[in-house]
């Protein structure tokens, strides 16, 4: 029959299913009333939240020296490896219970106090170290005299400072060491600081007072590394911490707007952190008294509390059950079916849930709308689309058909009493999925009845196809031509955290092909299996593929937990970073399979620390491919045991390589391998536009096995192939990378841009978005834009900077290479350049009064000073 | 107490302790220290461990189907049956322990981390010497498992034998001994064995043997032929590591004048004399003169031939005649097991000749023995490298051994957990 809705008919029964032999059953129900009056209430409730809420913010152009010093410190404090750094740390908090927890969901309410004891205990030794540094640093720097001390010296007692970490993880490791960096950029700004005076800055609070503020931000910091480890950061985290510096610096907060705005599967939780924990340092130090600074740590340590609040009212869904536990209960509510029993109800009640896990668009909506009614709307189609699968004697056949399409193949025997759950797990995939592909369901059709019925026919379409077994998909719809499908993963667990595509394809992957597709911030995977496995890709590869997909709130490094394959395991707790972006060229280009892909927005490629539920991966299965992780100290910090630049003291390289070059070292004590974590990295760039300082810096990361090949080339006197080296990995690698992702690989020191990066501006134009707000997201794009071009001059500049510095100094460069390090830094940093005023002026005018005149005033620099370049052993960026 | 009853309570009491001997073997864990476990590459392990549990399950399993005959009220006929069954029992306990306890005792030599860096750079050797052979031949190379021992020479369990429980073995167990940790070639001798075995070589390289020496005294083409498995991995040495081999090989066989003079009719190695000579030639026949003839000089001197008079003299000096040939046979004869290619076409010699080895040091600059790349591509050859300056006597001595040492250290560190 038609359903006449709102007006408007949508005979929904008559739209093609994308299954193979399933008419789609037509049946008189009650939803059909429920879905009429849904729809006839709809126009009316409708109300768009972003009018209401927008103001547009007062404006405060005027830069004081506090603002400059304020964001030329943040620039200091902010670390590209923090966000690997917690990542890495939440890997091995959650590693200290989770192998201690059998079923989770069976824990209920005593799982995550179990956890956070446990939490707890690893964090222990880290708050005891960082503690202990802080109250030694204080001890130091206290007293009176703080203007004395010259940055020299300053760098001279940090290098003294030494520690025995010996009972340190390798994560623990990282983090005490990105903790003793920015404790270290807080003397040097307190003691330059103390230098200028009040009359710069205005009256702050002498060091040592700051650094124990400091010390009480540890272990807030590290509740949120727990709350990420266990998916619980709150999504409004990242405009938050923006907000915090903002205010300060008397800029518009337009954080209503922004909070509208943010979507969770695009914030990047882990910047969040560090924005906020480098805000609130920066606050302490700039802090005027005991009394703010004392609020600011208060701040800090109950943000979480009031953010997860704000978090759970902002849905308009009350009910909050866990998304496992609420698909469990489906499940079983599908099994214990009557004949002829429908299955509406059960997806109805599951729904809530899968809404309220999954899609934040949809989930506003509802918000608005009245969730009960689009949710019977969805149950009715939904129940009506699956039904037909849910009695036993219908389930039992798919599921043993989701066994023969390779549960086996990838490891895994289905006991006989658990098989038709297979079925049921797909009905509740598809649905979740279905729910998940609703993109663009928007206001407009909510109000019309039959879009809105398309657009879950087509979501429906896509989620079966990925979740039933191929002979049930009709061939034009099928995503592969092999027989896969996707299931879900760990099985006999209680949580799916990702999924698995029980088909594993073998490969050859010729040099060609992995010269053209790219992973991770468009590096070539040529690249990757050079720099991880030390591949040789010129020859073909063979490899066995195999495919995964993310769920929502989870992440990477979950896969290897619980992946046994050679290569990707638990033991290894790196080995997650050989899983790469299944794009549709990659799919494509691999596989043959372009269907299996997909295409994520560009911060989601930019780094496999910020991925979103919904995204593919693959892992290469290569006979003898072994991840490399180099056995150096790449920490800053000094071990009592081994030498500041890793080279292990007294023995015959040390010797070597000091004879060789000009590299000194301070610490010659007994021998030991520092503790170490990370894979061996692939070429990396970054660009610091200081406009304070009217400064640029392009640091150039060289993988190991570039840097290699290079100095053979110079060693063999081969000009012309070291040449083309640096030409293939600037000019046409790493300089395009930094093109393409300006938003991530270039820090903006400004005092108009505190988030530091462009990727942090809210940009997002969207049809609701008020007349003003348009025009600041435009002005932002005016910003992004003169960066971009600006970024490409100076590109330019460095390559044939580079270019002149191996013909005079590439000694420098093979010392570093000969270094035990992973890599080779080159910095190329040009100072005082002419123009860069002008451009900070035009960006101050369009972050207050934006007005199209001023950008007349807009002259990009065309003649660039002497680029000052320093080579470095290892990867150290800015 | 009746006969009957009493047969009941010792069988029932013996199969109950073989299978709590074997309950108590399951527990692999206990077996190998936490260490040692954590040392050993994942895919070992896993296999290993599987392995042991298959064994073990078997055992388990006879031991409770023993069990319930028993609880079956058996007469004194059916008591005897069981006897037997007991017997079997205790034997394959006793073998699965034999199989169960060389591979902990292998594991358990990974007493420390720094220790375990080195026997994985052992490892790797090991799979990078095979699958410079094998991967062209499309064959895959069997996962590898050093270990450390006593002894003055190394050996090899294969990939593909029977082991003690009747299970086939799937990993390669080399025993690297403690004087040789740091001039590890022997460890390419050892893969050697298993890639002629894999490829079937021996057969073939025995017959081109006693082919190829026809115009030689027959027992020279005979001995020589009966002599091919260990000619064949020394061949599989020499063309991994050059010179360092050779130098390698005559400390380890410079013992008594007996045992470098004499010759068993079954044993597989060339009279050591004929054996240390034919590697000479070997280094001789790529790379013309070199400190090989300061070797064998030195070698000539302190066994002199002429001083002896054992009764394999003049077996060895009809030998000796017959070398240049042999090397030709080994070396650059086509074989089918190569793909109808010689050894010396697949790895080609010339990589680990003292000039290309001098221009490897020279292209790398210093970073050859720190930096990863390097160590994780040149490996064989940096074992060469070394091996070949040490081979020479001259320079720094201590200082070249614990370079082999840290390079090896770092290497098996960086493929820690793999």
């Amino acid at each position: 029959m038609n359903r006449s809705l709102n007006g408007s008919t949508a005979g929904y029964e008559q739209f093609e299913t994308p299954f193979t032999d399933i008419p789609v059953l037509k049946e008189q129900d009650e939803h059909t009333s429920l879905s009429n009056q849904f729809f006839n209430g709809f126009t009316g409730e409708i109300d768009s939240p972003f009018s209401r809420t927008y103001e547009p913010a007062s404006v405060n152009n005027q830069v004081s020296q506090a603002s400059e010093e304020y964001v030329d410190f943040l620039g200091e404090l902010n670390s590209q490896e923090f966000a690997e750094t917690i990542y890495n740390l939440a890997n091995e908090v959650e590693d200290s219970w989770r192998n201690k927890v059998n079923n989770e969901m069976a824990m209920g309410s005593n799982y995550i106090p179990f956890a956070t004891q446990q939490a707890q205990q690893y964090f222990l030794p880290v708050v005891n170290g960082t503690d202990a540094l802080i109250d030694r640093v204080t001890q130091h720097f206290s007293g009176n005299n703080l203007a004395d001390f010259s940055t020299n010296e300053i760098d001279l007692y940090f290098e003294s400072l030494s520690y025995e970490h010996d009972h340190y993880s390798p994560a623990q490791e990282q983090f005490f060491d990105k903790i003793f960096n920015k404790v270290k950029s807080v003397v040097k700004k307190g003691v330059d600081l103390a230098k200028k005076g009040i009359s710069a800055v205005g009256k702050i609070l002498p060091i040592g007072p700051v650094l124990q503020k400091i010390k009480g931000l540890i272990k807030p910091l590290l509740n949120k590394v727990l709350k990420f480890a266990i998916g619980k950061l709150p999504k409004n985290l990242q405009p938050h911490a923006k907000t915090l510096a903002k205010k300060f610096l008397n800029l518009e907060t337009a954080s209503d707007y922004e909070n509208v705005f943010s979507n969770e599967q695009d914030s990047n939780q882990l910047e969040a952190i560090q924005t906020e924990l480098d805000n609130h340092i920066a606050q302490l130090l700039f802090s005027p008294g005991e009394i703010e600074s004392n609020q600011l740590l208060s701040e800090y340590e109950s943000s979480l509390d009031q953010l997860e609040n704000e978090d759970y009212s902002a849905t308009g869904i009350s009910e909050n059950t866990p998304i496992h536990i609420a698909r469990q209960q489906f499940i079983n509510e599908l099994k214990n079916l009557q004949e002829g029993e429908s299955a509406a109800p059960a997806i109805e009640r599951f729904l809530p849930a899968a809404i309220l896990a999954l899609q934040p668009v949809i989930k506003i909506a509802i918000g608005i709308i009245g969730r009960q009614k689009v949710i019977n709307f969805l149950a009715g189609l939904l129940a009506k689309l699956v039904g037909k699968y849910v009695p036993e004697n219908v389930a039992k056949p798919l599921a043993a058909s989701i066994i023969d399409v390779g549960m086996s193949a990838i490891g895994f025997e289905i006991p006989q009493t658990q098989q038709a759950d297979l079925a049921y797990e797909a009905i509740a995939n598809t649905i979740e999925e279905t729910v998940q592909h609703l993109e663009g369901l928007d206001e407009a059709s909510m109000n019309d009845a039959e879009d809105m019925t398309l657009q879950l026919m087509e979501a429906f379409e896509k989620a079966a196809a990925s979740n039933f077994p191929p002979q049930y998909i009709k061939p034009s719809l099928r995503l592969s031509k092999q027989k896969g499908v996707w299931v879900g993963m760990p099985r006999g667990e209680a949580v799916q955290q990702y999924k698995k595509f029980t088909h594993v394809y073998d490969i050859s992957i010729d040099p060609r092909v992995a010269a053209t597709v790219t992973a991770f911030r468009g590096l070539p995977i040529a690249n990757f299996l050079k720099d991880k496995y030390g591949l040789d890709t010129s020859n073909t590869i063979k490899a066995k593929v195999h495919l995964y997909e993310l769920k929502k709130g989870s992440r990477l490094s979950i896969i290897s937990r619980y992946e046994k394959l050679p290569g990707l395991h638990q033991r290894q707790q790196n080995s997650w970073v050989q899983l790469l972006p299944l794009t549709q060229q990659a799919a494509s280009l691999l596989l043959n399979e372009p269907s299996l892909g997909r295409d994520e927005p560009k911060n989601k490629l930019a780094t496999r620390f910020n991925t979103a539920g919904g995204q593919r991966f693959y892992f290469l299965e290569i006979e003898g491919a072994r991840l490399r992780i180099p056995a150096v100290n790449r920490t800053v910090h000094a071990h009592k045991n081994s030498t500041q630049d890793g080279l292990l003291p007294g023995t015959e390289q040390e010797q070597l390589i000091r004879n060789a070059g000009t590299i000194t070292t301070h610490d010659h004590r007994t021998r030991r391998i520092p503790n170490t974590a990370t894979e061996s990295r692939s070429a990396d760039i970054q660009a610091v536009i200081n406009f304070i300082r009217s400064e640029i810096r392009i640091n150039y990361f060289f993988s190991e096995e570039d840097a290699k090949e290079l100095v053979e080339k110079l060693n063999r006197n081969d000009i012309i192939g070291a040449a083309g080296n640096i030409k293939r990995s600037v000019k046409n690698l790493l300089n395009k990378i930094l093109s393409k992702h300006i938003g991530s690989k270039v820090k903006i020191i400004h005092e108009a841009i505190p988030e530091l990066y462009l990727e942090q501006f809210d940009d997002k134009e969207d049809q609701f978005a008020p007349f003003d707000a348009i025009a600041k997201l435009a002005g932002n794009e005016i910003i992004s834009k003169v960066i971009e071009q600006l970024v490409n001059i100076v590109s330019s500049e460095a390559f044939k900077s580079i270019l002149a510095f191996f013909k005079a100094r590439a000694i420098e460069f093979k010392n570093a290479q000969a270094m035990p390090q992973d890599g080779v830094t080159v910095k190329i940093t040009w100072s005082k350049v002419q123009g860069m005023p002008a451009i900070r002026a035009i960006i101050n005018a369009i972050k207050g009064n934006f007005s199209i005149g001023s950008l007349s005033d807009l002259k990009l620099p065309s003649k660039f000073p002497t680029a000052e370049i320093k080579i470095l052993a290892d990867k150290k960026f800015d | 107490m009746p006969a009957t009853t009493a047969l009941l309570n010792s069988l029932t009491r013996q199969v109950n302790h073989w299978l709590q001997a074997a309950i108590r073997l399951s527990a692999f864990d206990n077996l190998a220290s936490a260490n040692a476990w954590y040392g050993v590459n994942h895919s070992i392990s896993a296999q290993l461990k599987s392995s042991f549990k298959q064994s073990i399950d078997e055992v388990i399993a006879l031991g409770n189907s023993l069990t319930g005959q028993l609880n079956n009220n058996a007469g004194e006929q059916e008591l005897r049956m069981l006897k037997r069954g007991l017997l079997q029992l205790r034997s394959k306990y006793l073998k699965t322990e034999e199989t169960i306890n060389f591979y902990t005792v292998a594991i358990n030599s990974r007493t420390t981390p720094g220790l375990s860096a080195i026997l994985r750079a052992c490892d790797v050797l090991c799979l990078k010497s095979m699958e410079a052979l094998l991967r062209p031949l499309g064959k895959q190379s069997p996962l590898v498992l050093t270990y450390m021992d006593k002894g003055i020479g190394a050996s090899i369990l294969k990939a593909g034998l029977t082991l003690w429980d009747g299970n086939t073995s799937t990993i390669a167990t080399i025993k690297v001994t403690y004087h040789n940790i740091s001039r590890p070639t022997a460890l390419i001798h050892e893969t050697g064995h298993q890639v002629a075995h894999i490829l079937n070589w021996t057969t073939e390289l025995s017959e081109a043997l006693a082919k190829g020496l026809s115009k030689h005294p027959e027992a020279v083409a005979h001995v020589f032929s009966s002599w091919a498995s260990e000619i064949a991995a020394d061949a599989f040495a020499f063309v991994h590591t050059g010179y360092a081999a050779t130098a390698s090989l005559n400390d380890v066989i410079s013992g008594e004048p007996f045992s470098v003079f004499s010759y068993h009719r079954n044993d597989p190695h060339p009279i050591s004399y004929v054996r240390l000579l034919l590697n000479t030639a070997m280094c001789r026949a790529f790379y013309g003169d070199g400190e090989w003839n300061n070797l064998e000089d030195s070698f000539k001197n302190e066994y002199d031939i002429n001083l002896v008079n054992y009764p394999s003299v003049k077996l060895i000096r009809m030998c000796v005649e017959a070398i240049p040939e042999a090397v030709d046979i080994i070396l650059k004869k086509s074989y089918s097991a190569f793909g109808n290619r010689s050894l010396s076409q697949l790895i080609s010699p010339e990589m680990v000749s003292p000039r290309e080895l001098e221009k490897l040091a020279y292209v790398a600059g210093p970073s050859l023995f720190t930096s990863h790349a390097w160590i994780n591509k040149e490996c064989i050859r940096l074992l060469a490298l070394n091996g070949y300056k040490i081979g020479t006597g001259k320079g720094n001595l201590p200082a070249l051994y614990k370079q082999q040492e840290e390079w090896m250290t770092m290497l098996g560190f960086a493929v820690e957990l793999n």
